[in-house]
């Protein structure tokens, strides 16, 4: 277990050097730097103004020096400053990264549940009007664009009814329920965009685990229906659900630009969003490694998941 | 004479939905005692397996059944499926072809085995582990207390097979439904299982129905023998009766086909054609189209089975009944 | 006599494990296998799953790399032979699988099916392709209309037919047939076992049969292989090896076969314990842990296969003399 995690962390580490390398090179060869924008925004810059901002900025080194250079910094734990926010980057990034997770977590949770509870019962009683309607719900929410079912949601709730806020985030003294009221319509189209997938797929694992000749053991050996379920079917039928999960997992942290940009929720997402369309190097450059670390970190997660759930495979990622 | 611990009379089962069912139990009649075995002996589709589905109560939904089927004086057909589940694990028993997919191959085989007495004899889990290790002993299984914390995927084809029989022991069943145990097994192993049977069966008295598609373990297991075909007994008597003095051609077709490793033969004797789908059943004898003694009558009406001698039957139409 | 099919030394060994940074353990699946199949010989090859027969076969048709020692066809070693007598070699000899549900393509027809090998090697032409079709169904029992249906219109009994109308119609030489009868109903494998018998009377045909079925070996086969562990144990002619088996293994698998009618069953006297595992195979003779005559030299020294009397050879330090 040691030994698979230091090389699976080793491996991550790699990968997050190498991914940082390809964004800096990518994010240096978009046309356009930080200077190009500030002499938009003054056109009597003099040449000779334009060379002296280069060279503080740094942007006329080469690539791989300024890499280097930025490289050096971040190991010391110093990301740079966000270019729009004049603002260290790690004090814009965390507080968003603790929005984000509010959020999906949330929502991740819900529909994790709601998808395994919705998958069984519609495996246990296979076409019957309970599958048939879960089924029905599932393909509406797999089909349904999340920004029209955030604005239909944003126009009824808070607009027609006026019961929860249209957007933004709680204040502080606004204690649980403010959260609470702020969360449910973001959270609620998360939720229904991203269960119906889950559900099928819960389904089908869950109905393939039923037919197995263990299950018939179970059977033959007098257990109830409830203890055949949680201890025999269920623990088999999340393995292959745990693929899709730890897939979502990732997503966790990327948050959702859609959904936080239509709620006005300040998250990585729109962050992200925003960096990118403002040219801040920095930040965009901290908010997409984070997500690649947690990507990586989820995997990692869903391996060490899938050795609990299947004692048939050992930490090196192969079956016995 | 005491009631039989199993008795099966007009025994009907029919898979699918009504109207559409198919039937592969078409109406049979045994009975077994205490402490004795039945084998069934039939090839696929004949309805064996069914036969011991019935007798659990896990037959495929939707089904529909008939006659009776009693165990112990009680009828099982009829029985809410919570009273039949109170019954399964505790006073009948089932182990199956393939032990490498009976089993869950996420829970360790000590814990599939103390769940038993946890479920229908309600022992604390620290209790029923202790006593599961005693079962795997008991079934032969050496370093048992080791073994028990193994996944089944850990174990050998036979000691999994071991595992199952110390699952379908755990609580004394009466009846033990064995359904191909050895077909999965290497001819060495499926000895030693045998063996495990006839020892279990001697010192715990159960009643056992040995189900297989091979003649010779069957005549090596079994006091009785039932030979079905196409969803009806053929031939049902006891062992040795059947095996020397078979009187259904279906019955001799079966024996002379077998190679005998003290004979070699030429040319072996077959039975021609292929076994009957029970969608396609003729009128009248099902093994009619196959059999080198049918006559027109045959496919008139289903013969019924006729005792030939001393508690031996046969269903055809060319046995002359016993006196 | 000239071997046809030989094989010289043969080892396989598969790779288990591995992975980043671990060198993967190799498992020898066949371990120094010398055996010959002559023209128009039935060999049967015997053993416990486990025992490396299928390996055997695997390796003898080139399926699997060998990691040691010489597959020879023809007086030709396959792993340096031409590339046009490795062509021949594949026409000559063919393969018949266990399952006859997952060997057929469904999306073919049983007369697609049959050409299938014709075309591969370009025997023929359409015309007498077809003509040959219609031959080898008419060989194996089939009605000659099967050949526009297709393989789920058929029983399992009727595929296995149709499989060895596939695997006849190049004209091999050598059929290796793995577990030909398990998957079929006991009445149908007497039906494929005397197709067998005189398919071989008829063509002259070499057949290497991988069986557990003792019974059935008996029928088909003139000699007879017992492997245990990757290893020949025994060979023999088939009356010798099943009345006067010398290898303590041979006679425990005979002793294990169900007797029909031979009254009820008495515990006792069968062979004990599983065949170990190849990565931990146990000192000196393979088998002594399982055996009940071994004494201490065959828990330190491997015995070697040799000639016991004529035509019949043994790898163990006692074998036994009497009849069983």
């Amino acid at each position: 277990m040691g030994r698979f995690l230091s090389f699976r962390l080793l491996g991550a580490a790699v990968v997050l050097l190498a991914k940082s390398f390809v964004i800096f090179a990518l994010i240096g060869l978009m046309p356009g730097d930080p200077i190009d924008l500030m002499i938009n925004a003054n056109p009597e810059t003099t040449p000779e103004q334009m060379a002296h901002l280069r060279a503080i900025y740094g942007v006329d080194q080469s690539i791989w020096l300024r890499y280097v250079h930025w490289l050096t910094d971040a190991l010391g734990g110093d990301f740079g400053f966000s270019r729009i926010q004049h603002r260290p980057v790690l004090d814009i990034v965390i507080p968003a990264l603790g929005n984000t997770l509010i959020l999906t977590g949330v929502a991740f949770v819900i529909s994790t549940v709601l998808a395994i509870t919705l998958g069984t019962l519609a495996a246990l009683r296979r076409g019957s009007w309970v599958d048939r309607t879960i089924n029905l719900f599932a393909f509406a929410g797999i089909s349904v664009p999340s920004f029209w079912l955030g604005l239909l949601f944003i126009y009824v709730f808070a607009v027609k009814l006026g019961w929860l806020p249209a957007g933004g985030m709680p204040r502080p003294e606004q204690g649980w329920r403010g959260m609470a009221a702020h969360l449910a319509l973001p959270v609620a189209t998360l939720v229904i965009v991203e269960v119906g997938g889950l559900t099928r797929y819960a389904r089908s694992a869950m109905i393939e685990v039923l037919g197995q000749d263990f299950i018939r053991t179970a059977r033959a050996k007098g257990l109830t229906n409830q203890r055949m379920l949680l201890r025999h079917a269920l623990r088999n039928a999340l393995i292959p659900v745990l693929t899709l999960i730890a897939l979502q997992l990732g997503g966790l942290f990327s948050g959702a630009a859609l959904t936080e940009a239509m709620f006005a929720w300040r998250g990585m997402g729109r962050l992200i969003l925003e960096a990118i369309l403002g040219n801040d190097y920095n930040l965009a450059l901290v908010c997409l490694l984070f997500v690649t670390a947690t990507i990586l970190l989820a995997n990692i997660l869903a391996d060490i998941a899938y050795t609990w759930l299947d004692p048939r495979i050992s930490l090196g990622g192969r079956r016995k | 004479m005491t009631a039989p611990l199993l008795h099966a009379a007009d025994l009907k089962v029919t898979l699918g939905p009504p109207g559409a069912g198919v039937a592969v139990i078409a109406g049979l009649d045994f009975s077994l005692e205490a402490g004795r075995t039945l084998g069934v002996v039939g090839e696929s589709g004949c309805g064996k397996s069914m036969t011991a589905l019935a007798i659990m109560g896990l037959l495929p939904r939707p089904h529909a059944v008939g006659g009776a089927l009693r165990f112990n004086g009680t009828d099982v057909l009829t029985l809410p499926a919570e009273g039949h589940r109170r019954l399964r694990g505790a006073q009948m028993a089932m182990i199956f072809q393939e032990p490498m997919t009976a089993l869950n191959p996420v829970v360790t085989v000590g814990r599939q085995i103390a769940e038993m007495l946890e479920v229908h004899r309600a022992t604390p889990p620290d209790q029923a582990a202790r006593q599961a290790v005693a079962l795997l002993e008991r079934v032969g299984i050496a370093d048992a207390g080791r073994r028990a914390t193994a996944f089944p995927h850990q174990l050998s084809g036979g000691m999994r097979q071991r595992v199952m029989i110390a699952m379908a022991i755990a609580c004394k069943p009466a009846l033990l439904i064995a359904d191909e145990p050895t077909t999965a097994l290497d001819v060495s192993v499926q000895a030693q299982i045998l063996d495990l049977l006839l020892e279990l069966q001697r010192d715990e008295g159960m009643a056992m129905v040995f189900i297989s598609h091979n003649l010779g373990v069957v005549s090596e297991m079994a006091d009785d023998i039932l030979v079905m075909y196409s969803g009806r007994a053929v031939e049902y008597g006891p062992a040795q009766a059947v095996l020397r003095a078979p009187r259904h051609p279906y019955t001799a077709g079966l024996i002379a086909t077998l190679p005998d490793i003290g004979r070699r033969q030429a040319v072996l004797p077959v039975i021609p054609g292929n076994v009957v789908n029970p969608r396609r059943r003729p009128a009248g004898c099902a093994f009619a189209g196959r059999c080198a003694q049918a006559g027109a009558d045959c496919a008139a009406a289903v013969p019924m089975l006729t005792p030939v001698a001393a508690g031996h039957a046969a269903a055809c139409l060319r046995v002359r009944p016993a006196a | 006599m000239s071997a046809l099919l030989e094989a010289r030394d043969l080892s396989v060994s598969f790779p288990v494990g591995g992975g980043w940074l671990q060198p993967a353990r190799q498992v020898p699946a066949v371990r120094g296998v010398n055996l010959a199949l002559q023209a128009g010989e039935a060999l049967a090859v015997v053993g416990e799953s486990g025992s490396g027969k299928t390996t055997l076969a695997r390796a003898l048709l080139g399926l699997v790399p060998v990691s040691g020692g010489q597959v020879i066809f023809a007086g030709q070693d396959t792993a340096t032979m031409p590339a046009s007598a490795r062509q021949a070699m594949r026409r000559q000899v063919q393969m018949v699988f266990q399952d006859p549900f997952g060997s057929l393509d469904p999306r073919l027809t049983v007369g697609g099916i049959i050409a299938e090998p014709l075309e591969i090697h370009g025997l023929g032409t359409t015309a007498t392709r077809r003509a040959r079709v219609a031959e080898l169904l008419g060989l194996v029992g089939l009605p000659a209309d099967a050949a526009a249906r297709y393989p789920h219109q058929f029983s399992g009994g009727q595929r296995q037919r149709i499989a060895l109308a596939r695997a006849l119609a190049p004209a091999p030489q050598v059929i290796i047939a793995d577990e030909p009868l398990s998957a079929l109903d006991v009445s149908i494998q007497s039906q494929i076992l005397n197709l067998l018998v005189e398919l071989r009377a008829r063509i002259g045909l070499a057949y290497l049969m991988i069986s557990h079925d003792l019974a059935a070996v008996h029928h088909l086969a003139d000699r007879v292989a017992t492997m245990y562990l990757g290893a020949v144990v025994e060979v023999a002619g088939v009356e010798e090896m099943f009345t006067r088996p010398a290898h303590p293994y041979t006679a425990g698998l005979l002793a294990a076969v169900p007797r029909l009618g031979a009254g009820k069953r008495v515990p006792g006297g069968t062979l004990p314990g599983d065949i170990p595992s190849p990565l931990a195979p146990p000192p000196g003779c393979v088998f002594h842990p399982r055996c009940a005559g071994a004494t201490a030299r065959c828990g330190q020294e491997v015995p070697l296969l040799r000639p016991l009397d004529a035509g019949r050879a043994v790898a163990c330090h006692h074998p036994l003399t009497g009849a069983v």
